[in-house]
C-alpha cells in the first residue's frame, strides 16, 4: 500500500509511520488514496489543521493543505475553495473584496475550511448569521470507494438532489473527505464594535441581551462568561455610534465601547464540554450547574462551552449531562475526545446512513459514539 | 401498474379498520380529484386516499403499505408544481390536511411546534400579533402546507435575506418509509450526531412522512421601505440587481417582472406597473429605521446609474401591499391571457441573470411562443412562464421543446434544475444533465437506507432506470 500511495502523491508527500500521512496535491490524488485504502481494508481519515481533534484510529491520514485554491465571485457573493485552505487566510482573501463567510469559530491560524465544516465549528456571530449549514451551497466529497461525488451547486437556491451538504457538515470526516466547498457570502460590516459590560449578574445579562435582540439595535453577538458580557454590533458608519449610545443608556452597568471589536483569546484547556439547550433556559441551567469551569455562553443561541484545565471527575460530567437534560438540553464532550449520547431511533438512522455511505468503515466508526 | 385485485381489497379492508368510512376515499370518481397537484400535465389516479389525524395512524398506514407492498405518498395542499403529490407509480395517498394543529408556540425560545397540515400563512397570522412570523413565504402561502414546504424546501421572494425553509426547520418527527418513528433536531436545531433534520428537509417526500415540525420564528420587521423601479430594457433592470448587492446591501427582496407579466397583471388588478415598461423591479429593504435611509439612498443611486426610467418609494402600507399583491398574482394574471401556461423554475448565479433573460427571449423567439418572466432576481431565481394552447398539438410540442431549452440554458450558466419548485416527476429525467452517475448513486444510497422497498413516493426526484418520464 505504501508504494501505491507514494506513486499516487509522490514519495516526498508521504510520511511513513503509524499512521501513514499523505499530502495529495489535488482531488484526483485524494480519490486515488482513498481507493487504495478502501481496497486494502484500511481506515483513512482527513486531517485539517489539527486544531480541534486528531484523526484517531487511522491507518492513513490525508492532509489536505495542498488543496487550497480559492475561486471568489464577488458579483455573485459566492466562493468555491479547496477544503485545505486555511480558514483565516480564506477570510482575509474575501475581505480584500469586502466580503466574508459570517462564521467566527475560535480556531487557530492552522484550521482549514474542511475542518471547520466537518466539525461544524461556530462562534458568537451565530446569533445573527447562523452556522455553517446556513452558508454552504455545494460540496465535492471523496467517498468510501474513492469516487468523487457532488451535492448542491453554486447557486443560493437549489433543491436538485438531496441536501447532503447538511449531512457532511458536522460529520467529522466519517462519511467521506471534503475536497471542495462552495459557500455563499455576506458583505463585510461597514462599521462594528464590541460593548463590554463588567460586574453584571447572569440574569441581568440574559435579560439585557434579549431586550437588545428584540429591539431596533444591530446586535450580532452576545457572549457571557459569568462576569463579563460582550455585545457585538455591526452597522453603518455614522449610524452605529448613535445606536450604541442608545444601547448604553438602557443599562446601569458600566460599559466600555471597543470600535472594531475585541480580539478573542484562545485558552488552552484539557477538557471541554459543549452544552446545547433552549436559550430561555440559560439562567436556570447555569445557576443550577454552578460549574467549576471557565464558562463561555452564547446568549440567545442556547450554547455554553465549559473549559477545565484539569479533567473533571466522571461523576461531575454525568451530573452536568443530567441537569442539562432536565432543562431540555444535551451535552457533548469536545476534548479530549468527541462523545455524544444519541437516542436509539436516531442512532439507528445514523448507523443506516453510515452503512450506506461507508459500508466497510473506511472512514472509521460513527463519530462520538462509544460502543 | 395497477394494484392486483386481492391487494386492493386487502388494502381497503385494512384502511377501513384504521380510518373508518368517513376518512377513507375509494370511489373512483372521488379519487379522481387527487389525480394531479398544481402540475397538471401528468396525472395518475391513486388507489385510495386517507385522511390521518395522528402520527399513529400515519405509522399504521405506512406499516400496512410495507406489508402489502403498496406505494404511498403524503400530500399537503396539492399546490406543488413538479408533480410531487401525483401517485405516478400507483399506490395510495395520505392527505395530511387534517393534521393541522399548531401544537405549541414558545415565544421565549422563538419556536413553534406544528403538525404538517398547518397552512404556511396561518402560522404567521397567529404569531404576528406577538411580534413573530414564519419567514419562508412562497407565493402559494395562502394555501400551501408547511409539511409541503419541508418536503420541497420551499422558497419565496424573501429568501435572499431570510433563507429558505431548511434554514427555519429546527426539528422533525418523521414516520420513516419502513414505519419507525424518528425524532430529529431540537429547539435550537442542534442535536448530537448527523444533521438528520437538514437531510430530511427537501427530500420531496421520498424518505418518509413528516408528522410534526419544530420551526424557527423570526421577529417581525421593524421598518420597511419598498421601491418600484421602472426600466426600458430588461438588461438595465437585471444589472441593477447586481449593482445593489455589490453595494453590500442585502435587500429583503428584489423581484423582476417583465413586460408580458406586467401587462397581464395591470389588466387584472392595476398594482401600478407601467404597461409599456420592459421590466420593473420591486425592491424591498427592511431592518432598523435609522439604517434604512442610508440604504434607500444607495439603492436609488444604483437604479439611476442603470438608467431606470423612474423609481418611486411606496408612500404607505396600502401602496406597498398593492405592489406585492401585483407581484404575487403575476402568475395567475398570466393565466388569464392564455389557454394554459407552464411555470418553469430555473436558477442561475445572480451575475448571469441578464444573460439568462436574454437567452430566454431567444428561446421564446425561436419557438414562436410567448414567455413571461417573474424572477426572485436577488437569488438569480427565475420563473419563465411559457404560454401555450394545450389543444394545439404542434404548439404543445414547441412548448415542451422550449422548456428543455430553458433548463439547459440555466444549467449552462452555472445554474441548477430547480431552485424551489422541486424535481418531482417533472424533472427527474433531467437529473443526469446536472449530476454524474456517481453523484446519483450517492443520493440513491441515502434513499435506499431509508426506503429499501422503494415504496415512499417512488418515481420522484431521481431518474428511474428503465422508465422515462417524458
Amino acid at each position: 500500500m505504501l508504494d501505491a500511495l507514494k506513486k499516487t502523491v509522490g514519495a516526498e508527500n508521504v510520511r511513513e509511520g503509524m499512521p501513514v500521512v499523505v499530502r495529495p496535491g489535488n482531488e484526483e490524488e485524494v480519490s486515488r488514496v482513498v481507493a487504495i485504502a478502501h481496497e486494502g481494508g484500511k481506515v483513512v481519515r482527513p486531517k485539517g489543521g489539527g486544531t480541534r481533534l486528531a484523526p484517531d484510529g487511522a491507518d492513513v491520514v490525508v492532509e489536505l493543505s495542498r488543496l487550497d485554491a480559492v475561486e471568489h465571485s464577488p458579483n455573485d457573493m459566492v466562493v468555491s475553495a479547496g477544503a485545505g485552505v486555511r480558514f483565516p487566510e480564506l477570510q482575509r482573501a474575501l475581505a480584500a473584496k469586502g466580503q466574508r463567510i459570517p462564521l467566527d469559530p475560535s480556531c487557530g491560524e492552522g484550521s482549514t475550511l474542511g475542518g471547520v465544516l466537518a466539525s461544524n465549528a461556530f462562534g458568537p456571530l451565530r446569533l445573527k448569521h447562523g452556522t455553517a449549514r446556513d452558508w454552504v451551497l455545494g460540496t465535492t466529497l471523496v467517498r468510501f470507494d474513492g469516487k468523487i461525488v457532488h451535492a448542491g451547486g453554486i447557486v443560493v437556491k437549489n433543491v436538485s438532489g438531496y441536501d447532503l451538504n447538511k449531512l457532511y457538515i458536522g460529520s467529522w470526516g466519517s462519511l467521506g473527505i471534503l475536497v471542495r466547498v462552495s459557500l455563499k457570502l455576506a458583505p463585510l460590516p461597514k462599521a462594528e464594535g464590541t460593548l463590554l459590560l463588567e460586574g453584571i449578574p447572569r440574569a441581568e445579562a440574559d435579560r439585557y441581551a434579549s431586550e437588545l435582540r428584540d429591539g431596533p439595535f444591530p446586535l450580532v453577538s452576545a457572549v457571557f462568561d459569568g462576569k463579563r458580557l460582550l455585545l457585538g454590533f455591526e452597522g453603518l458608519p455614522g449610524v452605529l455610534d448613535g445606536q450604541v449610545r442608545a444601547v448604553r443608556e438602557k443599562s446601569v452597568y458600566p460599559s466600555r465601547w471597543f470600535p472594531g471589536g475585541i480580539p478573542g483569546v484562545e485558552r488552552p484547556s484539557t477538557f471541554v464540554l459543549l452544552l446545547h439547550y433552549p436559550p430561555a433556559a440559560y439562567v436556570a441551567l447555569l445557576d443550577e450547574l454552578m460549574p467549576e469551569a471557565e464558562e463561555r455562553s452564547l446568549l440567545g443561541c442556547g450554547v455554553t462551552r465549559l473549559d477545565w484545565a484539569r479533567t473533571p471527575s466522571e461523576e461531575t460530567v454525568r451530573r452536568i449531562r443530567k441537569v442539562c437534560a432536565r432543562h431540555g438540553g444535551w451535552a457533548a464532550t469536545e476534548r479530549p475526545a468527541l462523545s455524544w449520547e444519541i437516542p436509539a431511533p436516531s442512532l439507528d438512522a445514523m448507523s443506516r446512513l453510515k452503512a450506506a455511505l461507508d459500508p466497510q468503515g473506511t472512514f472509521g466508526p460513527l463519530p462520538g459514539v462509544t460502543s | 401498474m395497477p394494484l392486483p385485485e386481492t391487494t386492493r381489497r386487502r388494502l381497503e379492508e385494512a384502511l377501513l379498520r384504521i380510518y373508518g368510512p368517513a376518512r377513507l376515499t375509494t370511489a373512483p370518481e372521488e379519487r379522481l380529484v387527487f389525480e394531479c397537484d398544481a402540475q397538471t400535465l401528468y396525472c395518475a389516479v391513486p388507489d385510495a386516499v386517507v385522511y390521518p389525524e395522528t402520527t399513529r395512524e400515519v405509522q399504521e398506514t405506512v406499516r400496512l403499505c410495507n406489508d402489502l407492498g403498496v406505494p404511498f405518498l403524503a400530500r399537503g395542499a396539492g399546490t406543488g408544481l413538479s408533480g410531487g403529490a401525483v401517485a405516478a407509480s400507483q399506490g395510495m395517498i395520505l392527505q395530511m390536511s387534517r393534521m393541522n394543529r399548531i401544537l405549541s408556540v414558545d415565544y421565549a425560545n422563538r419556536v413553534a411546534v406544528i403538525q404538517p397540515g398547518v397552512i404556511n400563512l396561518h402560522l404567521s397570522e397567529i404569531t404576528r400579533p406577538r411580534g413573530y412570523h414564519f419567514a419562508p413565504d412562497p407565493s402559494s402561502q395562502l394555501a400551501c402546507t408547511i409539511g409541503g414546504n419541508v418536503a420541497e424546501n420551499s422558497g419565496g421572494p424573501h429568501t435572499l435575506k431570510y433563507g429558505v425553509t431548511t434554514n427555519h426547520v429546527l426539528g422533525l418527527e418523521v414516520v420513516l418509509p419502513t414505519g419507525e418513528i424518528l425524532r430529529t433536531g431540537s429547539l435550537t436545531g442542534d442535536a448530537p450526531g448527523f444533521d438528520l433534520t437538514g437531510l430530511f428537509t427537501g427530500t420531496e417526500g421520498t424518505t418518509g412522512i413528516v408528522t410534526e415540525a419544530t420551526l424557527r420564528l423570526t421577529p417581525n420587521i421593524q421598518a420597511v421601505r419598498t421601491f418600484l423601479a421602472v426600466y426600458d430594457t430588461v438588461d438595465d433592470a437585471s444589472e441593477t440587481v447586481s449593482g445593489v448587492i455589490r453595494e453590500g446591501i442585502i435587500p429583503a427582496a428584489i423581484e423582476l417582472i417583465d413586460n408580458l407579466a406586467i401587462q397581464a397583471v395591470e389588466a387584472h388588478m392595476k398594482p401600478g406597473f407601467p404597461p409599456d415598461a420592459a421590466a420593473v423591479l420591486l425592491i424591498e429593504i427592511d431592518g432598523i429605521e435609522t439604517e434604512l435611509d442610508a440604504m434607500a439612498g444607495a439603492i436609488l443611486a444604483v437604479c439611476r446609474a442603470n438608467h431606470c426610467r423612474d423609481v418611486q418609494q411606496a408612500r404607505d402600507e396600502e401602496t406597498r401591499t398593492k405592489l406585492w399583491k401585483g407581484r404575487k398574482n403575476a402568475l395567475g394574471a398570466l393565466g388569464k391571457i392564455c389557454k394554459a401556461y407552464y411555470t418553469h423554475d430555473g436558477v442561475v448565479p445572480r451575475s448571469k441573470l441578464p444573460e439568462a433573460l436574454r437567452r430566454i427571449a431567444e428561446v421564446a423567439a425561436r419557438n414562436r411562443l410567448r414567455i413571461g418572466n417573474v424572477c426572485h432576481a436577488g437569488d438569480g431565481s427565475l420563473h419563465p412562464v411559457v404560454l401555450y394552447d394545450p389543444k394545439d398539438a404542434e404548439e404543445l410540442e414547441r412548448a415542451h421543446r422550449a422548456g428543455g431549452e430553458l433548463l439547459k440554458a440555466c444549467l449552462s450558466l452555472g445554474g441548477t434544475l430547480s431552485g424551489e419548485h422541486g424535481i418531482g416527476l417533472e424533472k427527474r429525467d433531467c437529473m443526469p444533465w446536472l449530476f454524474t452517475p456517481d453523484d446519483l448513486d450517492q443520493f440513491d444510497r441515502v434513499r435506499r437506507a431509508f426506503d429499501p422497498k422503494n415504496l415512499c413516493n417512488p418515481g420522484k426526484k431521481f431518474p428511474v432506470p428503465g422508465a422515462s418520464h417524458a
